[in-house]
């Protein structure tokens, strides 16, 4: 992800060619984004499959306007994370 | 778009003239074949219309797992010759799309015996490949989450809803509970037997808040309608669509029927004050009641108290065939679901409670888009 509109900054999943935001269709690749967890979920089984332990899920609400679903060892809801490649998640104020 | 609605104004009445299923296997256990369960339900609706294959002349068809083949492949097998053919793939939201443009078709004289016909057979590789390769976005968007499943969208919706309206799991429960108790008068229903809220609270957990019970179950099976413009005993009064309503850009929380119910009011002249059953659809318990605060049987200001009302007083009667929750979600199917739930409740076919039910509302919701179904439509029946 990080894939940035670089008319008003939106940036989000699914991956979209015309902007939600603003109807722009030129996009910045390779875009840091930034937001904060609003739920996370620890998935015990799946598709016939146990995670032990489980696996953590979490759903951020970008500053820029959009939402993901990522991953990481132990976001907490309310936290400030940055969406890395592959949607992994470190605390904002790591780096 | 103007010019259709002017011509379906003045169109001819679109009635349901028969309706026909099969039972609901748990996927594990179904040794039938998708091909198979779809002809089932077919014929079955047939003879409730009292009609041959001959008569047809248009035919839709909702599967997942009917590919390669399409509405033409079966149209061959079946000896049809179809002025009009469709394939809808849109899910939890293809039997209103269907019926929908079904209305359409009669209306301008593009066929005048319609069969509708949505199912799937699973198997548990079936399903697991059906979700990881649902669209594009599942099979890209979530690199290395193998546990990246609808079970864990829609518990984080969940988790946003009980927060957003103070909801608890027993509030929860308590309409799981409600539809397993429907489920009971069904016998097509995969799981019937009595559940409490004990179990409910204690059963596994599979992405929390979710257990369960809170997700649907996956199951084989089919159902069908006829649909034409000569009187039949059930009419289609109206029905909306809106798709893409918040462009996948937002909690989730509010669907497409908050607009598509508010023009099926405006366009029949009816609220829900006069529906006596609601079918919504229910893949997981939250969208149940996304679904009813948007169609406005809950009130959004006092989510848990109005929901635990409903509940009590069953009126209206909510997912009477104990829903996807408890009956089993039979894929593509499980759009058309709910226009069986509420043509049987219609025709005194249902629960013993809801017999001399008037008029019922179903709805469609569907299409995991990236985190929660993008399409969202609702169909108003009602006795001829």
């Amino acid at each position: 992800m990080n894939r940035v509109c670089a008319s008003c900054g939106w940036a989000g999943l699914p991956i979209r060619e015309v902007c939600p935001n603003c109807d722009g269709t030129a996009w910045l690749e390779n875009q840091q984004a930034v937001g904060i967890v609003r739920a996370v979920t620890r998935v015990h089984r799946a598709l016939g499959s146990t995670f032990e332990p489980a696996q953590v899920l979490a759903l951020v609400e970008l500053d820029s306007g959009g939402w993901v679903i990522g991953t990481g060892s132990d976001p907490e809801v309310g936290a400030r994370v940055i969406v890395g490649p592959n949607q992994v998640l470190t605390p904002a104020g790591r780096l | 778009m103007r010019t259709m609605s002017v011509e379906l104004l003045h169109a001819p009445d679109t009635y349901i003239l028969g309706a026909g299923q099969t039972s609901f296997v748990p996927a594990h256990r179904s040794e039938s074949s998708t091909s198979q369960l779809l002809w089932a339900a077919a014929q079955g609706a047939l003879a409730d219309a009292g009609l041959d294959i001959g008569d047809v002349d248009g035919l839709g068809v909702a599967s997942f797992t009917s590919a390669p083949d399409h509405s033409i492949d079966y149209a061959v097998r079946w000896n049809i010759q179809p002025r009009w053919l469709m394939d809808s793939a849109l899910g939890g939201a293809s039997g209103i799309d269907m019926l929908a443009h079904a209305r359409a078709a009669l209306a301008v004289g593009d066929a005048s015996t319609i069969l509708l016909v949505a199912g799937d057979h699973f198997n548990e590789d079936d399903f697991s490949r059906l979700v990881r390769h649902y669209n594009s976005s599942a099979a890209r968007d979530f690199p290395n989450m193998q546990a990246a499943t609808p079970n864990a969208y829609f518990a984080m919706i969940t988790q946003l809803q009980m927060h957003e309206y103070e909801l608890d799991r027993e509030d929860y429960g308590r309409l799981v509970i409600a539809q397993r108790n429907w489920a009971a008068e069904n016998p097509h229903a995969a799981h019937r037997s009595p559940l409490d809220m004990d179990t409910y609270l204690s059963s596994p957990m599979i992405a929390d808040p979710l257990g369960r019970y809170d997700c649907v179950p996956v199951a084989s099976g089919a159902v069908a309608v006829v649909v034409s413009s000569q009187p039949g005993p059930i009419r289609l009064a109206g029905v909306q669509a809106q798709d893409n309503v918040d462009r996948q850009n937002s909690t989730g929380l509010v669907t497409g029927l908050v607009a598509a119910v508010d023009r099926l009011w405006r366009d029949t002249g009816h609220s829900v004050a006069d529906t006596d059953v609601i079918s919504v659809y229910d893949d997981y318990p939250a969208m149940v009641v996304a679904q009813l605060i948007d169609c406005g049987v809950l009130e959004r200001s006092d989510v848990a108290g109005s929901l635990r009302r409903l509940l009590d007083s069953g009126l209206p009667a909510v997912n009477t065939s104990g829903g996807q929750l408890s009956a089993g979600q039979i894929g593509a199917g499980a759009g058309m679901q709910g226009v069986i739930e509420v043509h049987d409740a219609l025709r005194d076919r249902g629960p013993t409670a809801t017999r001399g039910a008037q008029r019922g509302l179903v709805t469609g919701y569907g299409m995991v888009t990236y985190r929660y179904g993008s399409c969202a439509n609702a169909a108003l029946l009602e006795r001829a």
